[in-house]
């Protein structure tokens, strides 16, 4: 659509390579601290964001639940918006899981 | 002359014939072998996987040591699970195309239950209770590859 503004959000080469951990207790690099300083601030100021999940070695569903269903359970988007608002890409078949563990995460944090 | 003729007229085509079937014989039997091969290696990471997940959800921090091996142990569980998932996506790529959501979905399970809760975090305790969930989750998998392999 002509005027969206989309932002792209590669986690392995914007966040961290080792993304780990639920909170910032846990590690520098937690779901929490990813969510609050990357993710939320560019659903904000964009009418659109894809989230790079290639690259990175591997993730731990604490993190993934955190940072993602993070955003449905902290009340700033509801599980819909984020359909509308939120792609996922992975063009390695190694992360393909982790796309459904994060859809899998938001869509049950709106049942909460 | 004539009758090498007719007697290759009467042998040629039941020999193409022969060939031919023996040629997709063979190829969906070294199609099936593969797949088994294909099965038995991605069993064989999932109960890697689930030892790994079981000692590192049973394994108390409270030693330099067990901290130690509670980082390697999840760097391999999550190593697993990003193998399992490439693997399973090049098997129902090719042996099972119209259901590669289902195995997918059980997988999604199985990485839930061995990385979800308190994984990688420093209020991890031992939690006996994934022990079930990682077992069951882990099994639904095998159960389905050995169903397809069968």
């Amino acid at each position: 659509m002509v005027g969206d503004i989309m932002k792209r959000i590669d986690i392995a080469k914007d966040f961290s390579d080792t993304p780990l951990g639920r909170y910032p207790t846990d590690s520098p690099v937690s779901g929490e601290r990813f969510r609050e300083e990357l993710l939320c601030p560019a659903l904000k100021d964009n009418d659109s964001v894809t989230v790079v999940i290639d690259g990175a070695e591997g993730y731990g569903s604490s993190f993934l639940d955190e940072a993602f269903g993070g955003l449905v359970r902290k009340g700033y988007y509801s599980a819909d918006q984020l359909e509308q608002l939120l792609k996922i890409e992975c063009n390695d078949p190694e992360y393909v899981i982790y796309k459904s563990l994060i859809w899998k995460y938001i869509k049950e944090a709106r049942k909460k | 002359m004539d009758a090498v003729l007719e007697i290759s007229r009467i042998i040629v085509p039941p020999l193409i014939t022969v060939g031919l079937g023996a040629y997709v014989a063979q190829r969906f039997f070294v199609s099936r072998a593969n797949e088994g091969a294909m099965v038995d290696f991605m069993v064989r990471d999932l109960r890697e996987l689930q030892n790994d997940a079981l000692e590192y959800w049973t394994l108390a921090a409270d030693t330099p040591e067990n901290k130690q091996r509670q980082i390697i142990l999840a760097q391999k569980i999550k190593g697993m699970i990003k193998s399992l998932s490439a693997d399973s996506n090049y098997y129902c790529d090719r042996y099972c195309k119209c259901k590669s959501g289902e195995l997918q979905n059980l997988l999604v399970e199985v990485a839930d239950a061995c990385t979800g809760g308190e994984f990688e975090s420093v209020r991890k305790k031992v939690d006996t209770g994934r022990y079930i969930l990682i077992v069951n989750a882990i099994n639904r998998v095998k159960s389905e590859l050995h169903r397809r392999k069968l």
